[in-house]
């Protein structure tokens, strides 16, 4: 492990594959239907939505359901604290590349 | 760093760039409004020109129906965009805002100089400079949108809407004015929605 990087200061609600995937996409596009996470992420269904609640529970996004033509509708937001969240562990990311000197 | 976090790494750029590069959503509205305007100042030259004897009266007909159908249109073209990918991109965030406060800004000027002329004695040539400022908002909301979306192509209709702008008082007062507006309107509204409709994304249902 590189020296002075706390591995503790990665965020577990945020580290994982798919949820970093979803935090990234959103962080560009908020926000997004769950339809859209699905296509753009690859997941299925099923594992998107274990994902997205472990973000939601996190407090860093909300879904929020609706209905649209009478078909269901669910849009995923972004909140303050998923920002700041996304931008701490973007910055330990960025200590613990700078710290190994690899890209 | 091991092969998994540099593909996880990957990913994650992956996910930005498509939440970066979603394509505009506008193109509808472009075409729609633009197929409109475009009638409506040819209507509006059909009048002014008195080529066809139609009384003054006419004109408030003809843009009473023109509002009647814009606003009774508008939800359906919003509705249809509802379940596209990409709403939330910045670029759509800010196509809308900048397309609906140009709107907001011809109406509100228009209504001024509706105002102007019943009440105040205004000329009829503010009329026409309506158009000066429906022309200078597209430019802006040309040049705004294609920055935040990265389409570098919508700074041709950004400078054409400038350049209109400009045209306008020149031909203030003249009936041709509107059959020259008609023909920039299907240049800077209908073609960059025709463009627009064929990349954009098909709608995404929702999984049962």
């Amino acid at each position: 492990m590189t020296e002075g990087f706390d591995p503790a200061s990665l965020d577990d609600a945020i580290h994982g594959r798919l949820r970093l995937g979803v935090m990234a996409y959103l962080h560009q596009a908020n926000p997004a239907s769950f339809a859209e996470l699905k296509e753009a992420t690859g997941a299925t269904g099923g594992n998107l939505s274990t994902h997205l609640r472990k973000l939601e529970e996190a407090g860093y996004i909300t879904q929020t359901k609706s209905f649209h033509e009478r078909r269901p509708l669910t849009t995923v937001a972004v909140t303050e604290d998923g920002r700041a969240a996304f931008a701490d562990y973007l910055a330990a990311m960025r200590q613990l590349i700078d710290g190994t000197g690899e890209t | 760093m091991n092969t998994t976090q540099q593909d996880d790494l990957q990913f994650v750029r992956q996910m930005t760039e498509a939440g970066n590069k979603a394509p505009l959503l506008g193109g509808r509205f472009y075409v729609f409004w633009g197929v409109l305007v475009a009638i409506a100042f040819v209507c509006h030259w059909a009048i002014a020109s008195e080529n066809f004897g139609l009384p003054p009266v006419s004109y408030a007909v003809l843009w009473s129906v023109f509002m009647l159908i814009g606003l009774v249109s508008m939800p359906f073209l919003i509705r249809g965009i509802r379940r596209k990918p990409g709403l939330g991109a910045i670029g759509n965030r800010a196509e809308e805002v900048v397309w609906t406060t140009g709107g907001y800004s011809v109406f509100a000027y228009a209504a001024g100089t509706v105002v102007a002329v019943i009440f105040a004695g205004g000329s009829y040539d503010l009329f026409d400079l309506i158009l000066a400022v429906a022309f200078g908002s597209y430019g802006v909301a040309f040049m705004v949108t294609g920055t935040m979306a990265n389409e570098t192509w919508m700074r041709v209709p950004g400078l054409a809407s400038l350049l209109a702008c400009a045209a306008v008082p020149i031909l203030v007062g003249m009936p041709v004015l509107y059959l020259v507006a008609a023909a920039t309107i299907v240049v800077v509204s209908v073609i960059p929605g025709v463009i627009l409709l064929r990349s954009e994304p098909a709608s995404l249902e929702e999984p049962a």
